[in-house]
């Protein structure tokens, strides 16, 4: 749409989101290191990495979001959704009050899941500190980057959380949050999708809420983009298996992590 | 003349209701064909790029029983006009800032018959600001009537380079990333080893 995010922007980001995995694969694929770093505590048996709740949250977070996708992208860029609508016999130009409505039931039933995880999260398992950054967190990242750039032969073990994941968790609160305000705005005072297409700019209030709206949208779908990438990954298949199954054999914990967040954990 | 194109000017920024578009904006050289009523009720939204050179082809209709005897064109602030083409018996005189306050094509010489159309080109430099730009269309019968409207174009960011969008670069890039871990997979399964850690 005219008066959002230019494409160079949104979809920019995620180009060269998309090739910096790239990078990052072809540096971590040809190279295996190893943490050097010594274990200071043995577990032993099957870890609870995420329990029911984490893992309904997780993947109930994750159809929302699809379905979050594939709507506002319509929105966003109706004319390359125009051979993907024509294919699936969907409707899509006249249509976006449907796309709307199915964006914002998806956007309510986010933010109760939202609202679920803090409260389980926060409240019940007081896990905040897991998400907060700490000394080692600092340390370990300029190990690492040494590690991927330069090839340095030290590696450290990582918190349950490492500094990425800490950021990850940031940004998407950031992006949430942002989202919910341009987007409720948009909703109740600048319906753009309701007026002639020569209009849109007159709608727009000063801070511009559709710009921002797709700027933070992007940013969350880059960032999801990463998560879904760095899941896949085979070294990290027994994480992936945990947000099924909820446990994660201690060897796997002994390979690459600092076991002291699992120990709390494992005696819960 | 150059009082009365402006008197007209004056006249119609002040006066001319946003009229159904009976002229339909064409960018470049896409399909040239004719959108009844609205152009944005068509599937066809007219649409161009901050600050290319880009051909208009104006294509206006006579709906009336006289003949249409001359056509202005004003263009929106912002966009310079750098040609106007004279086909068919028309001839364009041009009218430049600062003596008007945007630029101004006048067609005369030609006619219009009942039912007929013409189509009048010209090639401008866009503005630089997205917006929705509107044109003031002047049509004037033998006879003395003159029917006015404002078709529009959207002038947005560009969304390609080189002919390639944006868009397809990205899920291009996406798709690749996303490939490379079950690659690493499927090499692992091959080799008959289990991938350590790489993280």
């Amino acid at each position: 749409m005219p008066h959002g995010a230019p494409e160079l922007v949104s979809y920019g980001m995620l180009t060269i989101f998309a090739v910096g995995l790239i990078f990052h694969w072809s540096r971590r694929a040809l190279r295996h290191p190893t943490p050097t770093e010594q274990l200071t505590v043995e577990l032993k048996g099957d870890v609870l990495m995420f329990d029911r709740i984490q893992r309904g949250f997780h993947w109930a977070t994750t159809a929302s979001f699809i379905l979050l996708i594939l709507t506002g992208l319509p929105l966003y860029d109706p004319s390359a959704f125009v051979p993907i609508a024509g294919a699936l016999g969907v409707p899509l130009h006249g249509s976006f009050n449907i796309y709307v409505l199915l964006h914002v039931i998806a956007s309510v039933v986010l933010a109760s899941l939202l609202l679920i995880h803090i409260i389980w999260d926060v409240g019940k398992l007081k896990a905040t500190r897991l998400m907060l950054p700490t000394k080692s967190d600092f340390k370990d990242t300029v190990v690492r980057a040494k590690s991927l750039l330069l090839g340095a032969k030290d590696y450290p073990r990582i918190n349950k959380y490492d500094v990425f994941m800490k950021n990850f968790h940031l940004s998407i609160a950031v992006a949430f949050v942002a989202l919910a305000i341009t987007g409720t705005y948009m909703l109740l005072y600048a319906q753009w999708w309701n007026i002639p297409l020569e209009l849109h700019f007159q709608t727009e209030p000063a801070w511009k809420p559709a710009f921002w709206h797709d700027v933070f949208g992007f940013l969350l779908i880059t960032l999801v983009l990463g998560h879904i990438y760095f899941s896949m990954l085979p070294v990290n298949r027994f994480i992936f298996k945990a947000m099924l199954r909820g446990t994660i054999p201690a060897e796997e914990i002994a390979k690459k992590y600092r076991p002291q967040d699992f120990v709390r954990r494992s005696k819960e | 003349m150059k009082n009365v194109v402006l008197a007209s000017l004056a006249l119609m920024m002040v006066l001319v209701p946003y009229a159904d578009a009976r002229a339909d904006v064409f960018v470049g050289t896409l399909q040239e064909h004719e959108i009844e009523g609205h152009v944005s009720e068509g599937l066809y939204i007219p649409t161009s790029y901050t600050g290319i050179l880009e051909t208009y082809t104006m294509v206006i209709r006579n709906e009336k029983n006289g003949s249409t005897a001359e056509v202005q064109i004003i263009l929106p602030q912002g966009m310079q006009l750098v040609s106007a083409e004279e086909r068919g018996g028309w001839k364009v005189s041009i009218i430049q800032p600062p003596s008007v306050p945007t630029p101004v094509m006048i067609w005369k010489g030609g006619s219009i018959d009942k039912g007929q159309s013409e189509r009048f080109v010209f090639t401008v430099r866009n503005p630089s600001n997205v917006f929705v730009y509107y044109f003031v269309v002047v049509q004037s019968y033998e006879g003395g009537d003159n029917d006015a409207w404002r078709p529009w174009v959207q002038i947005i960011a560009p969304t390609n380079i080189a002919g390639i969008e944006f868009s397809t670069v990205a899920v291009a890039a996406i798709v690749i990333s996303l490939a490379l871990p079950f690659i690493e997979r499927g090499l692992a399964r091959i080799k008959g080893s289990s991938p350590s850690i790489r993280n």
